[in-house]
């Protein structure tokens, strides 16, 4: 056992084509404690991971992209390429398809030829039994000269018989693995050709092929395919919100009470308006679950003394954590329920082997304002949050259209908006419960025009050379359709979702801690939020850059709340209470406090008037408001990410500017042409 | 070049053997097609047609894969 510990750690690739099953193989061999890493100088990323230790082998694992010949032209496979004979491992594990092996074994031969130290795996071969088809597994060994074994990927031991094969062969340093030259396609035709002839005698014919309907009949017909395509997304956009709802209440809930609990030494206590808007018309006995728990952890903190700590601090110090610091958590976590939902959604419909036919059902609509059929699932993603949408373009080949796609990502409607597009509407129908329908109408609306705004970006802008680069292509593989391996699924849920919450929740954290204090400084002991946003350093800003928000028909208050929602949207309207002096004083018990603090905001935001008298929030300006929110980009955490993905500042800082200058523009045209049209 | 028969006018549900690839055209283009296992000889069948007339499915080798109309037309059979 001791020369166990001692052994040397060894490096193992898992390589082979897409959808062989490599990925499920991963988490089978794995402690699933995967860290994601980036490849050298690039955006590509790549799972690495621990053997398990049951095992009794110290060895790193890395998953790679699907690749399908070491000389494939996609940038995403020749990093993956590049990294192998960079990293030199001590055994390539070359995953192939049962039911595709000459397609796979291409590879196998090329990596064999290299000189890297082989074992294959072979997947699927349940689905082998399907086809009626039996391979003997001892042939293709002698065949190929390797070392080989077969799984059944739904088989739970699979784990442990690939691991068992690993340990069996003899991992050492080798000679480093040569590189090939590309091989001319009159090698490629023999080469096939020879692999098919390879094959074909160890497959034998066992048995009645298990003829099934095919599915794809229906899910790619010209016209049901598109129908069900449609009904699917449907499906997907509502269980998003409705199975979203309650845990983001819970999380409302929970933090609200965190925040309350720290500024109850402050006399003017400010109930919290996280989660809030969210939960509208919602029954909230999951907020009241999350209140219960934040209670609970209050308790707790009580018992450390924690309150005496806080009514010692200054009142500036207790605002900063509560609002800044935890309100900031709060609301980065608020969208965590959405945003996992989603990903949890994406993730079935791909491990499933839709998701490449939905791609490709809308390959022609988006290739022809310049996007891709695998700009769909970014798109899509869009609708919850950019940011991990912007990172699930990396799968797009061509250069042009991955940065064409991160770059239209913010303009749909993410789920930060929902909350302004709430309000507004509520306002405009002057706060009656009546006409729900066509408030819900006017909600659907603002979806569907920011899915026509970014469509008439992207169309646009596919013009310009930085997003013509490259060849456009499809060439996209549909996997046999099958239930979803509900491992793989929560594996890369977490990896996507945890994307979130690494680079997303500091962002909003640390923005919403800066703005908070911008909002509150100087402060002055015993006033209220109103009155030191009124005299802080955002209003001075505010004031000074009235003139880009009075053609909007807003006053410097608006200037301030509309800075304040660059760290998430929805801190908006809360600053928006804030600035024009809504009472936001409920009782707790009170069961309709949401709706009355609504009421309040849709009372005072009609009472707001200028200097002269003239109303602020009139239809036009309400309006130019909704139009402002669908295009700016108001969310500097975004900004950050976009500029990882598009690999620099330059094209980060034209969307921000174009985004936002564009929102501004049009907004204000709206409005000064409505006015001119008699429509204050 | 439109004259020569390829895969993208094969008709839904029709199957066919790979000739052989277009020789002019991008050479990339030709590489990839190969490497997915697009080389003569090779059955094709064409498995679905979208609405707006591409992409075009096609099943070979064991698995289905989905080419726009530039690219089906490169392969010949």
């Amino acid at each position: 056992m001791s020369a166990a510990s001692e052994s040397p750690v060894r490096r193992i690739i898992l390589l082979g084509g897409q959808n062989a099953g490599k990925s499920t193989l991963f988490n089978a061999i794995t402690t699933g404690r995967a860290e994601v890493a980036n490849y050298s100088g690039s955006t590509v990323e790549f799972r690495q991971a621990s053997l398990r230790p049951v095992f009794g082998l110290k060895a790193i694992v890395s998953d790679t992209p699907g690749v399908i010949s070491l000389h494939a032209p996609s940038p995403e496979q020749k990093v993956a390429v590049e990294h192998l004979y960079q990293e030199n491992p001590e055994l390539v594990v070359a995953v192939v398809d049962a039911t595709q092996l000459a397609r796979h074994l291409h590879l196998v031969q090329q990596l064999k030829r290299a000189g890297f130290p082989l074992l294959l795996v072979v997947t699927m071969a349940d689905r082998l039994a399907a086809h009626g088809e039996k391979l003997d597994l001892d042939s293709l060994e002698i065949a190929l000269g390797l070392p080989a074994i077969m799984v059944d990927n739904h088989n739970p031991d699979s784990g442990r018989q690939v691991a068992a094969a690993i340990a069996a062969q003899s991992l050492g340093a080798h000679a480093p693995a040569q590189r090939l030259p590309e091989t001319s396609e009159a090698d490629l035709k023999t080469e096939f050709s020879e692999l098919d002839s390879l094959v074909a005698p160890c497959l034998q014919q066992i048995g009645e092929v298990v003829r099934r309907r095919d599915p794809d009949k229906l899910l790619l017909h010209p016209i049901f395919g598109l129908l069900s395509f449609g009904l699917i997304m449907s499906l997907l956009f509502a269980s998003v919100f409705w199975m979203a709802a309650p845990f983001m209440e819970f999380i409302g809930g929970f933090f609200g009470v965190l925040v309350n609990h720290i500024k109850a030494p402050l006399e003017a206590l400010e109930p919290v308006q996280l989660g809030k808007a969210f939960s509208d018309g919602m029954e909230s006995g999951f907020a009241a679950c999350g209140t219960g728990l934040g209670n609970l952890l209050c308790s707790f903190l009580d018992l450390l003394k924690f309150g005496q700590v806080v009514a010692s601090f200054p009142g500036w110090l207790t605002g900063f954590l509560a609002d800044g610091l935890v309100g900031g958590l709060g609301m980065a976590f608020t969208f965590l329920p959405q945003i996992f939902i989603l990903f949890l959604i994406i993730g079935l419909l791909e491990d499933s082997g839709y998701l490449a036919r939905g791609a490709m059902l809308i390959d022609k609509p988006l290739s022809l304002i310049g996007l891709n059929g695998r700009s769909f699932v970014p798109m899509l993603s869009g609708f919850a949050c950019a940011i991990p949408a912007m990172m699930a373009a990396r799968t797009i080949r061509n250069p042009g259209e991955r940065l064409l796609t991160v770059f239209i990502v913010p303009l749909m409607s993410c789920s930060a908006r929902l909350p302004v597009y709430g309000l507004f509407i509520y306002f405009l129908f002057k706060g009656s419960d009546s006409m729900v329908f066509f408030q819900g109408l006017a909600m659907a609306g603002l979806y569907f025009f920011s899915l026509l705004v970014g469509s008439i970006a992207a169309a646009l802008l596919s013009r310009l050379p930085t997003f013509r680069s490259g060849r456009s292509a499809l060439q996209l593989e549909l996997p046999e359709l099958r239930l979803p391996l509900l491992r793989v699924v929560f594996s890369q849920l977490w990896q996507r979702g945890s994307l979130y919450l690494r680079k997303a929740t500091p962002a909003i954290t640390v923005i919403s801690c800066v703005l908070w204090l911008v909002t509150h400084l100087p402060y002055h002991e015993g006033k209220n939020e109103g009155e030191l946003m009124a005299e802080s350093y955002a209003a001075d800003i505010g004031r000074h850059t009235e003139f880009l928000v009075e053609p909007m028909g807003l006053d410097w208050r608006g200037s301030v709340a509309l800075a304040s929602g660059f760290a998430a949207r929805e801190t908006f309207i809360a600053a928006l209470q804030a600035m024009y002096q809504v009472d936001v004083k409920v009782d707790d018990d009170n069961e309709d406090k949401d709706r009355i603090i609504t009421l309040r905001t849709v009372d005072a935001l009609s009472a707001a008037k200028f200097p002269d008298g003239r109303k602020i929030f009139t239809l036009s300006t309400c309006l130019g408001l909704l139009l402002f929110f669908t295009i700016a980009l108001q969310c500097f955490p975004t900004v950050a990410v976009a500029r990882n993905e598009f690999g620099g500042w330059k094209l980060a800082i034209i969307q921000l500017v174009a985004f936002t200058g564009g929102a501004w523009l049009l907004s204000v045209g709206l409005v000064q042409v409505l006015r001119a049209c008699g429509v204050e | 070049m439109s004259t020569l028969a390829s895969l993208a006018d094969l008709a839904c549900g029709e199957s066919c053997i790979v000739s052989g690839l277009q020789s002019s055209g991008d050479p990339e283009l030709r590489r990839e097609l190969l490497e997915l296992g697009f080389v003569p000889g090779t059955a094709v069948k064409m498995v679905a047609k979208s609405l707006f007339g591409e992409p075009l499915a096609y099943e070979l080798r064991g698995t289905r894969i989905a080419l726009r109309k530039v690219e089906a037309a490169m392969v010949l059979r």
